[in-house]
């Protein structure tokens, strides 16, 4: 029988799954309880690594809800996050000179390198930087040839968004005066560099993953496959709805329970094994995979997507406005890609929790963001302080490793 | 929504070419197709202006709570007050309803009726 007050929660939460969930929760519980009892192990840590899915997870009390020797950490999936300072120092560099830079609104506030200003975008626009915060890329390229003068375009994203900049691309949509300052960034990779950032670090490693469920409407739940194969990791593709993440957690404790790691997929209702061809061959016949910087990370092998040359030269901004490409910078959190005092490099990976960071609500809000992981609304920080934090026992914090 | 992360269903009124028409619970909008065998009628995934995939009637109202949540969630971030972005994500949300058809409000599909016993 559950306490008074998760079924309180549940009841709040999950409306008309009601007595699933309450299945689940009792599923989780006596899982992760025999696992912990077999293994004789404290804790047992899942990744969540979309954005998205870490929302849902504050948002609605997930947390609450598990055992406390369960801890699901939020994983590096978010694209402002871990865009490079480098490249918010140089869109500002632009913006301020006069050329229409365009962008998301969740990038505004992300901070370039230093304490200089205007740091941000946002910061630009109030000196009188031209700045224009779009929906879409087939936003940006309409404004841009109705006003026909220089202009960029900020492209951030994972591989969700890469075909919305591949498309105009190939079907000749875009004009050449706007320009593509090239941000993307691809998940399996970051997944890669995270998994052996915990081995090399001797941190209790990370026992199951829920996958990105959009990013794998993409690319498919087959890419994956890794991590069942390579690293015995069970994965689960999961939906957005709290009810989809109870489900993968307990998908990821049933097949660590049964020592039977494969990829499942969660998110039916649009995730295919093969996922989107139509959009991967898109992606494909204009971009290439390239090795790239992730903020707070630093350089990870074939995880970025750079335009192929010739063809697409003529719109790369980083060639016309001569920017150099990002530096290295190691996992260091003191390093010029993170601000001075700020943890989001351990943050992004799930080493440390927001509450961790001295500057957490402190010095770095979403009002004013100090750090990358504080800025998005899909950044865990921001997410953090703006849902609040709802865990099974007072957190202690410290709990990363 | 001008956030690159979130996605949102949306319906198809027309489609020419590479460009489809949507609606976004009563604001029309062009997007990308990124799919083949997209139609009008169809319910879509919207992700940064593009459409990703294509949805069931019954996987939209599986998803229909965090839909109404996420526009909440907008709302209150540009500064509107959360009870007045509660009324107004509701509204926008039943909009959505209406344009695919289903006559249920939010409120009604988020309480039905024996699930509270359950």
């Amino acid at each position: 029988m559950l306490p008074a007050f998760d079924q309180d929660r549940i009841r709040q939460v999950f409306r008309e799954n009601l007595s699933l969930a309450t299945r689940l929760r009792e599923t989780i519980e006596k899982c992760a309880e025999e696992i912990r009892k077999r293994e004789s192990c404290e804790l047992i840590k899942i990744m969540n690594f979309c954005g998205t899915h870490e929302w849902t997870t504050t948002r609605y009390g997930i947390r609450s809800l598990l055992p406390h020797f369960l801890d699901l950490v939020a994983g590096p999936g978010c694209p402002v996050c871990v865009t490079p300072a480098h490249y918010v120092e140089a869109a500002v560099k632009l913006a301020l000179e006069g050329i229409r830079v365009y962008t998301y609104g969740d990038v505004l506030k992300l901070r370039g390198p230093g304490s200089s200003y205007p740091a941000s975008l946002e910061e630009a626009k109030a000196c009188g930087g031209e700045v224009r915060v779009v929906y879409s890329y087939l936003d940006a390229i309409a404004d841009a040839r109705k006003h026909g003068r220089e202009s960029v375009f900020f492209a951030i994203g994972f591989e969700t968004t890469a075909p919305s900049y591949a498309l105009p691309f190939r079907e000749n949509m875009v004009p050449e005066n706007l320009k593509f300052l090239n941000a993307i960034r691809l998940t399996p990779p970051a997944m890669k560099y995270t998994i052996k950032l915990y081995q090399e670090r001797g941190l209790l490693p990370i026992r199951g993953v829920l996958a990105p469920g959009h990013v794998s409407a993409i690319i498919g739940a087959s890419a994956w496959d890794f991590l069942p194969k390579e690293h015995g990791l069970p994965t689960v593709v999961a939906g957005f709805e709290p009810i989809d993440v109870m489900l993968a957690v307990a998908q990821i404790l049933l097949m660590i329970r049964e020592n039977k790691p494969e990829t499942k997929i969660e998110y039916r209702r649009l995730v295919r094994w093969e996922g989107n061809q139509y959009a991967i061959k898109a992606i494909e016949e204009v971009f290439e995979k390239t090795d790239a910087v992730w903020r707070g990370l630093g350089l990870m092998p074939r995880s970025g997507l750079r335009l192929r040359g010739e063809l697409f030269d003529k719109f790369d901004a980083m060639k016309c406005f001569g920017i150099s490409e990002a530096g290295t910078t190691g996992h260091d959190s003191s390093g010029s890609e993170i601000p001075s005092g700020c943890k989001c490099g351990e943050v992004v990976v799930g080493i440390s929790k927001p509450v961790d960071c001295p500057m957490f609500l402190k010095g770095c809000s979403p009002a004013k963001p100090w750090g990358p992981c504080m800025v998005s609304s899909e950044g865990t920080c921001n997410v953090w302080a703006r849902q609040g934090i709802k865990t099974s026992e007072p957190f202690k914090g410290g709990q990363g490793g | 929504m001008v956030d690159v992360c979130w996605g949102v269903p949306a319906k198809v009124l027309s489609v020419n070419g590479q460009i489809a028409t949507v609606d976004l619970g009563g604001v029309r909008r062009e997007v990308l197709v990124g799919f083949e065998g997209i139609s009008p009628g169809q319910l879509v995934m919207i992700h940064a202006g593009i459409a990703i995939g294509s949805m069931t009637l019954e996987d939209f109202i599986v998803n229909v709570t965090i839909y109404r949540d996420l526009i909440e969630e907008e709302l209150i971030n540009s500064g509107v007050t959360e009870t007045a972005a509660r009324k107004r994500a509701n509204e926008e949300m039943n909009k959505l309803l209406r344009s695919f058809g289903i006559e249920k409000s939010i409120e009604e599909l988020q309480n039905l009726p024996g699930t509270e016993e359950e």
